[in-house]
């Protein structure tokens, strides 16, 4: 019985380590990478116009104090160093040039740590802005090193390394799982806890801010109790259901898709632009890896297309200038 | 053979991880002391986080900075520096509004926590003027406080360059606007609760 015993712990364990050695869902790895840093472009370039105000030396953004900074902290505010704090332009344009490198999936890991390195600087230069939203995303900034986006379905092979790179970008893949899974754990429990989520008002109550609100929203908030009502407890049943239900295959796509649309009003009606799309672009991590595939694809076509249509452009040009060049030899058969 | 510690070698770091963001995020508790060390010296600063998002209670006040100038021994009216460009935020989503907004209501919100602290290590009596006046001495030479005269003085001077306004002296406030109650909330009155802290007036040109 023993011997039975000890001969399916073995081999659950095999099938676990080869499990593990083998790389899983490897198009959501991708199309996430793609996602994340999409957004981390994006939310950049929105933010040039006012890059003064965030990263210059005349930014009224308190000042750390660079004495007071030691270890490892140091490599990750060199904006507060007063001999680096005019090089924010520098590091802006590294961030942009690698976050495009690093949606190409070149060279990846390598990517991912400079991608990581200069946007955690110019974040915690500008300290004061990031919210919820910007610490979800540096988490997974630093998940993302670990992930390998190589696009086929590596079986084990015998490397070492090989499997080693499988089961580690496997982990870090759930890992990035779990912890959008414990922002919302977090967030919901201490929300169960709070007098104005649990009577319902909570909604009200932020819309009356005025940083968080929109003023039709005000209104509407204002004048339909209902709203405030249902608003509230839905936010906080989605929140506190979230951990559980998103592992169900078959709940996933609604229970998303509901978490989407809730987001997207945290962007749009609340101005947390940020926020709203950096949690809805982390749902990503949670596609399954078909549906990822076929996004891919679908992206690969689109690329292909635009591709092909600045080909035809530039080739429809140049037989016009051929044209229009004077002839400089003569021509044998005239 | 190999295979094993290519899985185990993930899996101890999976569990170390994890583990470590639990412990991290789990509320304190009477094993935190002995734990947090650790597990702080860890997770910090890589993988810092915070998820009390909106929790356990949203915001629910707007805490605002006004100020005001002296022009000709005339107060002018107190203003919001940062109305126009909340509405322009509202207006526009997509623009760096909102991030630029969130700067300068920081600068209020440091310098009503300096005030709290210092009230707080004062502990002055109601109509204690002397110690009133120190505590607004030491709050002057706070970092808070300074952001907030030179961030105002910047205000004045661009006011003063569009208006060919003369000034000579400023002064600012922090105010504090409670929203009306949920079951007020069809009165008239656009605040319910108003709470404001006022600073001396300072020269204009004091650097």
């Amino acid at each position: 019985m023993w011997r039975e015993f000890i001969s399916k712990v073995r081999s659950a364990l095999e099938s676990g380590f080869t499990l593990l050695s083998q790389k899983s869902h490897p198009h959501t790895i991708r199309l996430f990478r793609i996602v994340i840093y999409s957004w981390t472009l994006l939310n950049t370039l929105f933010m040039l116009p006012g890059a003064k105000h965030f990263w210059s030396a005349a930014s009224y953004i308190p000042k750390r104090d660079a004495a007071s900074i030691h270890g490892i902290e140091k490599a990750f505010n060199l904006l507060s160093l007063p001999q680096l704090e005019s090089w924010y332009p520098v590091f802006i344009v590294i961030q942009i040039v690698f976050l495009v490198l690093g949606i190409m999936c070149v060279y990846p890991r390598w990517i991912s740590l400079v991608i990581y390195f200069v946007s955690v600087n110019l974040g915690n230069k500008a300290f004061v802005i990031l919210d919820g939203g910007d610490n979800l995303i540096q988490l997974m900034w630093v998940y993302l090193i670990f992930m390998d986006p190589e696009k086929h379905s590596a079986d084990a092979s015998d490397s070492f390394f090989n499997q080693l790179n499988n089961g580690l970008s496997n982990v870090a893949f759930l890992m990035a799982r779990i912890q959008l899974v414990l922002v919302y754990l977090v967030a919901g429990l201490a929300k169960v806890t709070g007098p104005l989520w649990e009577n319902g008002t909570a909604l009200y109550y932020t819309l009356n801010v005025d940083e968080y609100t929109h003023p039709l929203a005000k209104r509407v908030i204002s004048s339909y109790a209902v709203f405030t009502v249902i608003g509230t407890y839905a936010t906080l049943l989605y929140q506190v259901s979230f951990p559980w239900l998103v592992w169900n295959k078959r709940v996933r796509p609604y229970l998303l898709a509901f978490g989407t649309f809730i987001h997207l009003q945290i962007s749009f009606v609340m101005g947390l632009l940020s926020f709203g799309f950096a949690i809805a672009c982390s749902y990503t991590v949670f596609y399954p890896d078909e549906r990822s595939r076929s996004i891919l694809e679908f992206l690969a076509r689109r690329v292909k297309w635009a591709k092909d249509v600045v080909t035809r452009i530039v080739r429809s040009k140049i037989p016009q200038q051929r044209e229009s060049q004077p002839r400089t030899q003569p021509v044998e058969n005239e | 053979m190999k295979r094993y510690f290519a899985a185990v070698i993930p899996l101890v770091l999976l569990a170390t991880h994890l583990g470590s963001t639990i412990l991290y995020l789990a509320p304190t508790n009477p094993l935190t002391a002995s734990y947090a060390p650790v597990v702080n010296r860890y997770m910090e600063p890589l993988f810092t986080q915070s998820w009390l998002l909106f929790a356990p209670d949203p915001a629910t006040d707007n805490m605002k900075l006004w100020y005001r100038y002296r022009s000709d021994n005339q107060w002018s009216h107190w203003r919001d520096p940062l109305d126009n460009m909340l509405t322009d935020h509202q207006r526009n989503r997509f623009s760096s509004d909102g991030k630029i907004l969130r700067i300068y209501s920081n600068i209020g919100m440091n310098l009503a926590n300096e005030h709290t602290r210092l009230q707080y290590e004062f502990a002055c009596k109601e109509d204690d003027v002397e110690c009133g006046n120190s505590l607004e001495r030491e709050i002057q030479k706070t970092d808070a406080y300074l952001l907030a005269a030179r961030y105002v003085r910047e205000l004045c001077l661009n006011e003063s360059k569009v208006s060919a306004v003369k000034m000579d002296m400023m002064q600012f406030l922090i105010v504090d606007l409670h929203p009306k109650q949920f079951s007020e909330r069809h009165e008239a009155n656009p605040f319910g609760q108003v709470e404001y802290i006022e600073f001396q007036a300072v020269p204009f040109n004091a650097r």
